[in-house]
């Protein structure tokens, strides 16, 4: 029983957030002392296949499009125990990241799901999942939470905007994840750490894999620009002690509100 | 009116999300259609409320179409999909527009991948390129933290839209307004998913957090559900709805229904208070399109100072008691 699971490098904000540049010409973040990092989802994601095997078997593949530097991304779900890393070396747009990703997926098959990301945080599109379900042509199940395997019919709950819902499913499907008290990413000891560090990440490129392609081959999105969004507010401080203040607030509340009287 | 075989801009209602959501999605139609000097089209796929259609019927737009028998299971949203799919391959638009809730951010790329188009999520704002006719989107990139415009080579190009980001506008309808029914022939169920258990949305008159004008909402800071109390007084005093960070919903103090942020609601009330929470970028990405932002929190550094017009440093166990007195005394 085989579970994948997308990953891809992120940029680590809790190092790197205060001088946040865009370069007008690449498009591409600036950022001195970059540090990457899993994207929070699929790390999230990486957790859930993890529980699943845990309790039930089978092994998780980690999968990614990236650059060599994605290694070490593939070598913290190493460190996490995923049982095998495969880092596919390309730099491509999403259009034909669903195809390499399915063709990939093929090859190394057969699997009862693929997991990924709700979105990614760079791009934020949500594209890949459930265009990774049109690819292999299964059922996606967005937002889970958790997964149970089961003999036949396995169990997914998932997050809706108003609450939860309970799937059975059956296998193989493509699921995306958003993240949940119950599926807080394991942080890897040192020791697990180091086991990483020797495993092997099994490295393919584009021409092991073709031909491949995707429903989205003829289609293309261009960025005319892409810029941070300065917040254009000036925050006033109120002073004074507690009643000061709320009396304040209280005069800010009724000029902007002016139903309120 | 156009030619008639001018392009089409089709708005796809996929549930009965209320009225709101409904009508941004066409004003988001109507700006594109505009451009495209295209026709403006509804289907709607959802069994919806009498309000809602009249609403549809009066929106401008140029032909309304709907499913019938209509389609209500979201959770297997493939079917939807497929439906989707087929009529679009029938009525070949040149831009299909999904809100992007549940079902949009599920349906919305497969649509994309059917159709051989292009998927542009989450679009915030649509306007024209100025050299030719085609559009520009923008959305948000980097969990909010920048934003991107892009515009679509493709012949056709899905689009998801973000909650509260296009004013609906009144228009006098134009044209003829009488639906056009089509003829679901697929079965109401996907290979191998179903629905076997979860909690719907809790009844109760409370007011839709998305369509409050004013919102007071809580995070960790708050320190229990009984805090929430003090909360939900405010809010009554003003007429608003409680709102919480992921951080108050995951402990339980409040329902899911009301977290504002990247995984949860999208809002833009005229006044938001924030009271305990930090402004992770999650957060804020849900509440920045706010008109006027008030934040209480201890600490004077805190990130959600950084989006409030006003900011109160302090303890909210001090505050809210004495700002609850302050707005009960008209002075
Ligand atoms: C994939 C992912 C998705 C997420 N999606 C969302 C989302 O949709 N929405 C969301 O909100 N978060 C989301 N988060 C979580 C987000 O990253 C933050 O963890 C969360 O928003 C923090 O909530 P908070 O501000 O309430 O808590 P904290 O960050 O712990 O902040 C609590 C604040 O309260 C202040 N405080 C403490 N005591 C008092 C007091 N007595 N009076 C006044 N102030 C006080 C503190 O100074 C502090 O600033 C997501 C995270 C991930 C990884
Ligand atoms: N380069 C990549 N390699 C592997 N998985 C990816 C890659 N890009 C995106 N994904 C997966 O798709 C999810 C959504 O990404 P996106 O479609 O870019 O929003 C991510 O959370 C990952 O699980």
């Amino acid at each position: 029983m085989q579970i994948f699971v997308c990953v891809k490098d992120a940029i680590d904000w809790n190092l790197s957030t205060k001088d946040f540049r865009i370069d007008r010409v690449s498009h591409e973040p600036t950022v001195s002392f970059a540090r990457y990092r899993i994207d929070e989802y699929d790390e999230i994601a990486l957790e859930v296949a993890l529980q699943v095997r845990d309790r039930s078997g089978g092994t998780i593949r980690a999968l990614s499009v990236g650059s060599e530097a994605t290694e070490d991304i593939l070598k913290h779900a190493l460190s996490m125990k995923a049982d095998a890393a495969t880092l596919i070396e390309a730099q491509l747009s999403v259009e034909d990241k669903v195809g390499l990703l399915g063709a990939a997926i093929r090859r190394q098959g057969p699997f009862k799901a693929v997991l990924c990301g709700l979105m990614s945080s760079g791009s934020g599109t949500g594209t890949t999942g459930p265009g990774l379900a049109e690819e292999l042509g299964v059922p996606c199940i967005s937002n889970i939470t958790a997964i149970e395997a089961g003999p036949d019919r396995w169990r997914v709950r998932r997050e809706t905007s108003e609450a939860f819902e309970e799937l059975a499913v059956m296998p193989p499907f493509v699921g995306t994840v958003t993240n949940a008290e119950c599926n807080l990413p394991r942080v890897p000891t040192m020791k697990d750490k180091i086991r990483a560090f020797r495993q092997r990440v099994e490295v393919l490129r584009p021409a092991d894999l073709a031909p491949y392609s995707s429903g989205y081959a003829r289609s293309r999105l261009r960025i005319v620009r892409r810029y941070v969004a300065h917040s254009s507010r000036e925050c006033r401080k109120v002073g004074g002690d507690a009643v000061e203040k709320a009396r304040e607030v209280a005069s800010y509340v009724r000029r902007i509100l002016p139903q309120f009287t | 009116m156009e030619v008639r075989n001018s392009p089409l801009v089709l708005a796809i209602v996929t549930w009965n999300d209320g009225v709101n959501r409904a009508m941004e999605l066409i004003a988001a139609a109507h700006i594109a259609a505009e451009a495209l000097r295209a026709r403006v089209g509804v289907l709607v796929t959802a069994e919806v409320s009498e309000n809602l259609t009249a609403g549809i019927e009066t929106s401008g737009a140029d032909l309304l179409y709907r499913i019938s028998p209509s389609l209500k299971n979201f959770a297997r949203s493939g079917v939807t999909l497929s439906v989707i799919e087929h009529v679009c391959k029938g009525l070949d638009p040149a831009l299909v527009l999904l809100a992007a809730d549940m079902v949009g951010i599920e349906i919305g790329s497969r649509l994309a991948y059917r159709l051989h188009g292009a998927y542009v999520s989450n679009c915030m704002a649509i306007e024209q390129t100025q050299d030719d006719r085609r559009l520009c989107f923008t959305r948000p990139v980097y969990g909010g933290r920048a934003v991107e415009v892009v515009t679509s080579e493709s012949l056709l190009t899905v689009v998801t839209v973000k909650p509260k980001c296009f004013v609906p506008s009144p228009r006098a309808a134009r044209g003829a307004c009488a639906w056009t029914t089509i003829a679901n022939e697929m079965a109401e169920t996907e290979s191998g998913i179903e629905v076997v258990g979860g909690s719907g949305p809790p009844s109760g008159a409370e007011a839709k957090l998305e369509d409050a004008s004013v919102i007071v909402a809580g995070g960790r800071g708050i320190g229990n559900e009984a805090g929430f109390l003090q909360l939900r007084e405010l809010a009554g005093l003003l007429n608003g709805a409680v709102g919480a960070s992921r951080a108050a919903v995951d402990a339980g103090w409040v329902p899911k229904t009301v977290q504002v942020g990247q995984t949860g609601k999208t809002v833009a009330p005229e006044l938001y208070i924030a009271v305990g929470i930090s402004g992770a970028v999650q957060h804020l990405t849900g509440m920045v399109g706010a008109k006027h932002v008030i934040a209480i929190n201890t600490d004077e550094e805190a990130p959600i100072f950084g989006v409030a017009n006003l900011g109160v440093v302090g303890d909210y166990r001090e505050i809210l008691p004495a700002l609850i007195d302050a707005l009960k005394n008209t002075v």
